[in-house]
Formats: structure tokens, C-alpha cells, sequence
């Protein structure tokens, strides 16, 4: 094929390929979920990624309250929001909607299907 | 060696135990002065159940660890689970801190609610490193301010123009209040936070820039006590002092109009 | 078919794997510019002792000073000018920027250098590839990233003494206007924005750390490792990972603004009115150059980070503690699950208590009821770990080595420590103790002393996977002794002060007549405190001594039952030579009648008669 080997198990599935960071050396190569042991993995960068996310939240959430605090302020002036406010949402998140469909499409092998939807 | 750990770790906790014990059963607060006895009454309950928790726990501990020590031929017990026994010590400290909440909120609520109609009102008003107290005078109602007003002369930026504000009267770090009547006081700052400490009244009230906070309580006795802030404002913190004078009520205008000249 | 493709793609890329993966022989990438975990938790380790060393010179100015107001500094005041006035036949006296400078760079370097480090980064980077069944942490490249941004953070807010007017005095609390007007007070010129900067990298090291700390544990236990066959240290740097994941961003945002109102004119934290020096701040428009913003944002925001930040520092010793009792008391430890579920409750319950630091700061009393209920609820879980550690003692097997004292010696804070926050949770009689000397002795007590405490247990109990070598334990046997009782002497007595009215932050408290009598107290507290200050000479000469000189060290010798115990002391690059040992049972398996020894460590296979876990 001309394609590289994908992991047919889906498309979130840890790769087979060891980490450099994580087991490696000398011994049987460990992978997560060969049974017994810890009864989930996930791939350590994916993971991570995830937990930054809810750190990335919290700092948002942090600038968002303090936000919603401050706009109580005597001096507060209401910003008008430019329609292009809202255009530009859409178009974001019909991108993202897109991207995402074009990701599926390539986990699932279909090369047509993701060059539309990029 | 290790016997002699044992004894020594007892005999610490030991001394520890005492010595507080000996201690708290001193006088410990700055005497009380005003109507607030139900925070006395409460941290004298705090006392007791926790020195209680303190003696107790402690001792364990002191007798544990030298009863227990690793001697030939000992062995430990192998017993690690009792849900009964986890039950119990839970449900029994969760009821115990359940009456201090209750009691707690209880007190929270009479000190923090509304000042009587008859309260004296007094405006403090905290800077850089000195109380500014303001009587509203004859007419009972303070003067505007305008912080675009202050000056060296103006510190609290005083509406010299508003006809209430001129029968304010204005001292700096005395305050007079009058024995036995509730004093309604506005606690404000000009600057940093500084925070509004009487040590024998058990009040204290962060002075917020930009706030007005309102708290009140009633003065038992005359005498005179001392005003401390409680929150680092910069390099006089540690001077910002001032004097309360309780009077008589019936004393307090013509004290308060002596003082101001 | 495509399964034999697979496993033959595995196996060469296992193959270049394990080609690459060359142990580093250069210095500079065995030593200094290290990924691997335990070179990188001494680095952290190390580093945060000596920032403890600063930061203990800093306590004990503070301590003479309070002493001693009126003393004659003598040298000390000639060799550093910028803090006190004097010579030329004057007395030097201490100047009380200096003092409040001191008192802020004592809480922030301790806090944020010391003791989220040493505990957390330091024994965390060194245990848990070790107790996991990991060869290193998920990613060892960003742990070496994470100390080095941590070091930047060192030397920027070392930095901060030698810049224009000082390092930053408005309190390790930095609360705002103080800290974001630069008039208010010397400090908080360049000082202040260096604090902030260090702040940042502080932040981003931790951030870098917890996600490598949560990775790890979730990802790479080994086979047979439940999270409930975790040992409590691990579990309790897992609780700190997720803390300050979720908690630090709220002091980032938080930075990021006083910075803006510091430098950039806006006004989140500053309010409209602002008079400084008999001077309205306005602008050239003669409008107030700062208007609408609240002080108490700032507050909220700091003292949402700032109290789950409290329970980081503390909850590495309770992890520490459990581990180091059940070893040295050769008993298993009693309701492990119940200490779990307290951890756990600790840690959640500790993100909705942060308003009993505010309880009079003017905020609304209803707010203050509602942090009031989680503040006192929060003492079950911690009067639930007493009463375990009490009941693991219970009829058990005590050894007095080292490490012992300094775990008991943990339980004792903790209690002491605890009780006392019942008196400051009541928001009414906080009202009293609020900005006194008693909260200075509640939270010395119980989050400074049992993480100091921790630490130095720690240290004596996994040195050998430090160094391969035991610590001198007759020195430390001393070192811990001197510790105890002047720890005691030093932070017990300021609950007294306290109740009496004697505030914090005060650089002369004889200005009051009602502190006056307080002074002999203050005397005896400070020399305590020297004493205290002094033995820790003993536990560095132990450390440093040790490490070269000390006895060597067996795979496991104190007979404890923990993944780390099963590999050499120190463990080889890899961590273990062959293959990574696989578990069977808790780590806190001692004393079993039915066992052939007092011990059964995780990894031996299961044994005919065993209680389940």
C-alpha cells in the first residue's frame, strides 16, 4: 500500500510504536493494554494535551469572571459589537466542524472524502 | 538508643500538652469592651473542644509511641480496616464541627446585620499612615466627598460647599464613642487597604478603596483603647495608631467638639 | 497477515528504539541539562534548599527585628545600606521598607521556591517513574524544560533584591492597590513587576511538571498497579498535579492584570478615587487616572489559586507521612481507603474554601457563610487522617530511626496546625484572630511545618535512591530533636501573641501600648527561632556528607514494600535492569501472620493467604 500503516483499531487509539519517552531498554516491550494492569491507557500525549486544556480553562474561566466582575464598574461602557463580530464565528466554527469531518475521513481511510472537506 | 527516641517523643508531647494547657488557661485576650461577649463565648468553646481534641490526640500519640516500640520478640497486629470504627470518628467530628458551623453562622449573622435606627454614625477613613474619623454633627448626616477635593488640608476630600458638610466635625486618630449606645461606623480608605483593628471591641474592618463598609457594635465602658491596622499598607503600617475614648453618652457631642477645635 | 506486518513494524522500531535510547555519558547531558527524572528531582531538590536557606536568613532579620526593635545592627547594617540607616557613630537601625520587604520575600520564596518544590517537583520527579513501575516520567524532556524555567524564576526574583528600589514588599500576598501603585510603597517599583515575572516562569514550570506528574500516573503504572494498590505518595502528588493545574491559572490572569494596571494605565484592580500622599491620582483631564476596578477581584482570584496552593504544600507530607509510618511501625496502614477518600476530599473541598481568607475584607457576609460551611467542613477529612495514622500506630512495631521522627513528628503538626484553623474557620471570632500572629502560628504549624517536616523525612527515608548511600541517622536524630522543640517554641507561643491582638506585618509592635507585655514573648520566640534556624547546620552537613561519604546503601534498606525498593540504590539509567516488575498487591503489606517476613512488597508473587487488596 502506498499509504503507511494505519492503526485500523480507530482513530484515537494509541499508536503501536513505543514512545521515545516512555518504556524502553531492555525487556518486554509494555504496552498499555495488554491486559491486567492499569484498565485504561491513552496516549501520554494526548492525554497531556487534555489536561492542558482544562488548565487553559481555568485561565479563561479566571479572565472570564473577572470580566463579568469588572463590567459592574461605574466606568463600564458597553463595547458595540461589529456584525462581523458574528460572521466570523460562523465561519470559525463551520471550519472547525469541517476539519473535523476531514480528520474522520482520514482515520477512516477515505482520501476522497478528506480532500473535500479540507 | 531507640528506646530512649520513644521516651524522649512521649515526654515532648507530653511537655507540649502541659504547656499550652498552662498557658490558655490564662487571661489571653485584650479585655472586652464592647457588646461582642459572644465572640469571647465562642472562642472560649473553640478552646475547650479543641484543647480537649489536643490533650487527647496527643496523648495517644505520646503513648503510642512509646508502648509501642520495637523490642525482640514483638510483633506488630495486623489489623487495617474497620469500617465501623471509620463510621463512627467521622460522623462523631462531622457532628461536633456541625454545632460549631451552626453556632458559627448563628453569630456571623447578628454581627454582620443591620446597625439599630438609633446607632451614633462615625465615618473612618483610613490613608497613608493615619485614621481620619468625621462626626456628621447636628444635622446627623455626613457631607459629601469628592476624592477629586483632597488635598493636605482636605485629606478625605470634603464637598466644603455641601450644607450637611459643615457642621462635620473631623479628628485625626481619636475617635470618642459613647458608652452603652450602638456606634454605627463607615469604614473607608483614600489609598491602599488598611484595615480598621479594635483589639478590645473584637471588631476589625478591611477599609477598602473605593468601599463604603458598614459595621456596628456597642461600647460597654469608658476608657481609653487603642486603634491598630490590621492590613500591611506600606512603609507606617506599623504607626498607624490611634486612640478610642469611650464616654458617657451624654458626653460624647461636647467631647467630640472639644477635640475637634 | 497484516497482524505478523505489525509485530514485525514493532519490533524494528522497538529495535531503533532501544538503540537510541543510550544512557548519556557527556556531564553536561548526565548532570546539568538532564531528562532523566531522578537527576532532575535532586536538581529541583537541591535548588529549592538553598532558595530555603535564603528565605530562613530573611525569617530570622524579621525575628531580631521583632525581638529587638531598638537593637544596634551593627555589621549587618553596614554591609547592606539600602536596609537600615545609621554609622557615622549612629546605631544602625533597620529601615521598615526593608522589614516589609522581608516579610514578603520570606513568604513568597518559602511558598512558591521552597515548598512547592523540594515535595512536590523534587520527590515527585524522584518517585514516581520509581513507585509507578515507570523508566522515567511520560515525558522526560519537558521535565528537564520545567526545572530549567523554574531556575529562571529563582533568579528573577533573587534578581529582585538588587533592582532600583528593592524586591516587592507588599506582602507574599501581593494584594493590590499597594502592589500596583508604585508610589505605595518602595517595593513595589521594578520589585513588584520582577515578582510578577517570576511568577510566570513559577507557573509554567509547575504547569510543565503537573502534566508530566498526571501523564505518568495515569498512563504508565505498571501491570498489576491499580489506583488502589498506589501508595500514598503517589497518589498525593497526583491530588498536587491536578491542584495546580486547575488552581494556578486563576494567579496567572490574576498577574497578568495587576501587570497591565502596573504598567499599562488600566484599572482592573484599582478603584475610581485613589489619593496618594494627599494627592488625587488624575490624569492631565483631571479625571482620576485609574477608575472602577475592585481590589477584591484581585483577592478572589489570588485566594483561589492561594488556598489549594496551601493544600500542595501539605498534602506531599501526608503522602510522605503514611508511607514512612507504615515502614517504620512495621504495621499496615490503617483504612486506606478512607485515607484516599479523605485526600480526595481535601482536594476538592479545597477549591470552595478560599473566602475564609477574606472573611472581613468587606466582601458580601453571605459569601462569607458560604466559605464558612467548606472551611469547617473541611477539618472531617483532616481529623480522619489523625485518627488513621493513630490507629496505624495502634499496637504496632515502632523503629525510632530518622525518618520515623520526622513522619510522627508530621502528625503532631498536623494536629496542632489543624485545631487551631477551627478557631480562624468561624468567620465571627476570625473576626478577633484575622491579620494576627495566630494565623501566622496556624498556617507555620500546619502547611510550613509539615512540608518542612515532610521534606526532611522524605529525604531520610529515599536518600539511598538519591545517592545510594543512608544519611548519618545519629545526626539526624539530633538535627530532628533541635527541629521539634524549637519549631514548637518558635510557632506555638505566636498563638498567644495572636489572641492577645498582636497583628502581622508589623516592623515595630511597641508603638502599641496594648502589645507591650508582649515583648519578652517575642523575645523567647526568636530565640527559639535562631536555635531552630541554627540546626538546620546540622542537616546540611548530614546531607552533603552523606552523599559523598555516607554508608552505602542496599536495594532496600529499610525492608519497605514500594516498587522503588525492588531495583539498586541509586536505581541505574532505566531504572530497572531488567524487566519492570509487575505488582500484586498494596504497598502496605507488613506484619501479615500468615507471611513467611514482617513484609510482603508489592512485586513478590501472591502468597497463599492474603487479605485481598
Amino acid at each position: 500500500m502506498a499509504t503507511e500503516i494505519l492503526d485500523a483499531r480507530g482513530p484515537d487509539r494509541p499508536p503501536l510504536l513505543e514512545r521515545p519517552g516512555g518504556p524502553t531498554g531492555p525487556g518486554p516491550i509494555r504496552h498499555g493494554d495488554d491486559g491486567g494492569g492499569p484498565s485504561f491507557a491513552f496516549d501520554p500525549g494526548q492525554f497531556a494535551i487534555w489536561a492542558f486544556l482544562g488548565t487553559v480553562s481555568m485561565l479563561f474561566i479566571g479572565f472570564t469572571s473577572a470580566y463579568i466582575v469588572r463590567r459592574t464598574g461605574a466606568d463600564w461602557r458597553a463595547l458595540p459589537l461589529p456584525r462581523l463580530l458574528w460572521v466570523n464565528t460562523i465561519v470559525l466554527l463551520l471550519s472547525s466542524a469541517a476539519l473535523e469531518v476531514a480528520r474522520r475521513r482520514r482515520a477512516a481511510l477515505d482520501l476522497g472524502g478528506l480532500r473535500v472537506w479540507l | 538508643m531507640a528506646k530512649l527516641q520513644g521516651l524522649l517523643f512521649g515526654l515532648a508531647t507530653l511537655v507540649l500538652v502541659v504547656v499550652a494547657t498552662v498557658y490558655f488557661t490564662k487571661d489571653w485576650l485584650p479585655p472586652l469592651k464592647s457588646d461582642r461577649i459572644a465572640i469571647d463565648h465562642a472562642l472560649t468553646i473553640t478552646l475547650v473542644v479543641t484543647g480537649l481534641v489536643f490533650i487527647v490526640t496527643n496523648l495517644l500519640l505520646a503513648w503510642f509511641g512509646y508502648a509501642y516500640q520495637d523490642a525482640p520478640g514483638a510483633k506488630a497486629a495486623y489489623w487495617h480496616d474497620s469500617p465501623k470504627l471509620e463510621l463512627t470518628w467521622t460522623l462523631v467530628t462531622a457532628g461536633i464541627l456541625a454545632i460549631f458551623l451552626f453556632n458559627a453562622l448563628n453569630l456571623w449573622a447578628k454581627v454582620t446585620s443591620r446597625p439599630p435606627a438609633d446607632a451614633v454614625l462615625i465615618e473612618v477613613t483610613g490613608q497613608q499612615f493615619a485614621w481620619n474619623v468625621r462626626y456628621p454633627g447636628k444635622d446627623g448626616v455626613l457631607g459629601r466627598t469628592d476624592h477629586l477635593q483632597a488635598s493636605q488640608d482636605n485629606p478625605i476630600g470634603l464637598v466644603k460647599d455641601d450644607p450637611a458638610a459643615k457642621d462635620d466635625l473631623l479628628l485625626l486618630n481619636q475617635l470618642y464613642l459613647p458608652q452603652g449606645k450602638p456606634v454605627r461606623v463607615q469604614v473607608r480608605s483614600m489609598d491602599v487597604i488598611h484595615s480598621f483593628f479594635l483589639p478590645n471591641f473584637r471588631v476589625k474592618q478591611d477599609a477598602m478603596p473605593g468601599m463604603t463598609i458598614d459595621i456596628w457594635f456597642t461600647p460597654t465602658e469608658v476608657g481609653d483603647f487603642e486603634i491598630a491596622c490590621a492590613e500591611h499598607c506600606g512603609l507606617g503600617h506599623y504607626r498607624m495608631r490611634g486612640q478610642v475614648h469611650v464616654v458617657a453618652a451624654a458626653d460624647l457631642e461636647k467631647a467630640v467638639t472639644e477635640a475637634a477645635q | 497477515m497484516e497482524g505478523e506486518e505489525r509485530m514485525a513494524h514493532t519490533e524494528a522500531h522497538a529495535a531503533e528504539a532501544h538503540a537510541h535510547d543510550h544512557a548519556p555519558t557527556a556531564f553536561i547531558w548526565k548532570y546539568v541539562f538532564s531528562k532523566d527524572h531522578k537527576v532532575i528531582g535532586i536538581q529541583y531538590y537541591v535548588t529549592a534548599m538553598l532558595m530555603a536557606l535564603i528565605a530562613g536568613l530573611l525569617a530570622m532579620l524579621i525575628r531580631v527585628q521583632l525581638a529587638w526593635p531598638e537593637v544596634n545592627w551593627g555589621i549587618i547594617g553596614r554591609l547592606l545600606p539600602a536596609g537600615f540607616q545609621g554609622g557615622a557613630g549612629q546605631p544602625y537601625v533597620m529601615n521598615p521598607e526593608f522589614y516589609a520587604m522581608l516579610f514578603t520575600m520570606h513568604g513568597t520564596i518559602m511558598v512558591f521556591f521552597v515548598l512547592s518544590t523540594a515535595p512536590v517537583s523534587g520527590f515527585g520527579n524522584l518517585l514516581i517513574p520509581l513507585q509507578v513501575g515507570a523508566r522515567d516520567m511520560a515525558f522526560p524532556f519537558l521535565n528537564g524544560l520545567s526545572f530549567w524555567t523554574f531556575l529562571c524564576g529563582c533568579v528573577t526574583i533573587l534578581t529582585s533584591f538588587f533592582v532600583g528600589a528593592g524586591a516587592a514588599a507588599g506582602g507574599w500576598t501581593s494584594y493590590p492597590p499597594l502592589s500596583a501603585l508604585r508610589g505605595a510603597v518602595p517595593g513595589s517599583n521594578t520589585g513588584q513587576t520582577f515578582w510578577i515575572i517570576a511568577m510566570v516562569f513559577f507557573i509554567s514550570s509547575f504547569t510543565m511538571g503537573g502534566l508530566n506528574f498526571v501523564t505518568t500516573i495515569i498512563n504508565m503504572r505498571t501491570k498489576g498497579l491499580s489506583l488502589f494498590r498506589m501508595p500514598l505518595t503517589l497518589w498525593s502528588m497526583f491530588l498536587v498535579a491536578i491542584l495546580g493545574l486547575l488552581a494556578f491559572p486563576a494567579l496567572t490572569g490574576a498577574s497578568l492584570m495587576l501587570l497591565l494596571d502596573r504598567h499599562f494605565g488600566t484599572s482592573f484592580f484599582l478603584p475610581t478615587g485613589l489619593v496618594l500622599n494627599n494627592a488625587p491620582m488624575v490624569g492631565a483631564n483631571g479625571q482620576f487616572v485609574h477608575q472602577g476596578g475592585s481590589p477584591l477581584l484581585w483577592q478572589h482570584l489570588f485566594w483561589f489559586l492561594g488556598h489549594p496552593e496551601v493544600y500542595i504544600l501539605m498534602l506531599p507530607a501526608l503522602g510522605f507521612t503514611s508511607d514512612i509510618l507504615t515502614t517504620f511501625c512495621r504495621k499496615a496502614l490503617f483504612g486506606y481507603k478512607a485515607m484516599v477518600g479523605a485526600m480526595l476530599a481535601i482536594s476538592g473541598l479545597s477549591f470552595i474554601v478560599w473566602g475564609h481568607h477574606m472573611f472581613v475584607s468587606g466582601m458580601s457576609p453571605y459569601l462569607a457563610m458560604a466559605f464558612a460551611v467548606g472551611t469547617i467542613l473541611i477539618a472531617v477529612p483532616s481529623a480522619v487522617k489523625v485518627f488513621n495514622w493513630l490507629a496505624t500506630l495502634w499496637r504496632s512495631r515502632i523503629q525510632y530511626k530518622t525518618p520515623m521522627l520526622w513522619g510522627m513528628g508530621v502528625v503532631s503538626l498536623f494536629i496542632s496546625g489543624g485545631l487551631s484553623g477551627v478557631w480562624l474557620g468561624q468567620s465571627a471570632p476570625d473576626i478577633q484572630l484575622h491579620d494576627t500572629f495566630f494565623v501566622v502560628a496556624h498556617f507555620h504549624l500546619i502547611m510550613a511545618g509539615a512540608a518542612l517536616f515532610g521534606v526532611f523525612g522524605a529525604t531520610a527515608m529515599w536518600f539511598p535512591k538519591m545517592f545510594g548511600r543512608l544519611m548519618n541517622d545519629t545526626i539526624g536524630k539530633w538535627h530532628f530533636w533541635l527541629t521539634f522543640v524549637t519549631y514548637y517554641g518558635t510557632f506555638f507561643p505566636m498563638h498567644y501573641i495572636g489572641l492577645a491582638g498582636h497583628m502581622r506585618r508589623i516592623y515595630d509592635p511597641y508603638q502599641y501600648e496594648f502589645l507591650k507585655n508582649l515583648q519578652p514573648l517575642n523575645q523567647f520566640i526568636t530565640v527559639s527561632a535562631l536555635i531552630l534556624g541554627a540546626s538546620q547546620v546540622l542537616f546540611f552537613v548530614n546531607f552533603f556528607w552523606s552523599a559523598f561519604k555516607g554508608e552505602k546503601a542496599t536495594e532496600n534498606p529499610w525492608n519497605a514494600n514500594g516498587l522503588e525498593w525492588t531495583t539498586a540504590s541509586p536505581p541505574p539509567h532505566g531504572n530497572w535492569p531488567g524487566a519492570v516488575p509487575e505488582v500484586h498487591r498494596w504497598p502496605y503489606e507488613y506484619s501479615n501472620p500468615d507471611a513467611p517476613k514482617d513484609f510482603v512488597m508489592q512485586h513478590e508473587p501472591p502468597l497463599a493467604v492474603e487479605s485481598g487488596h
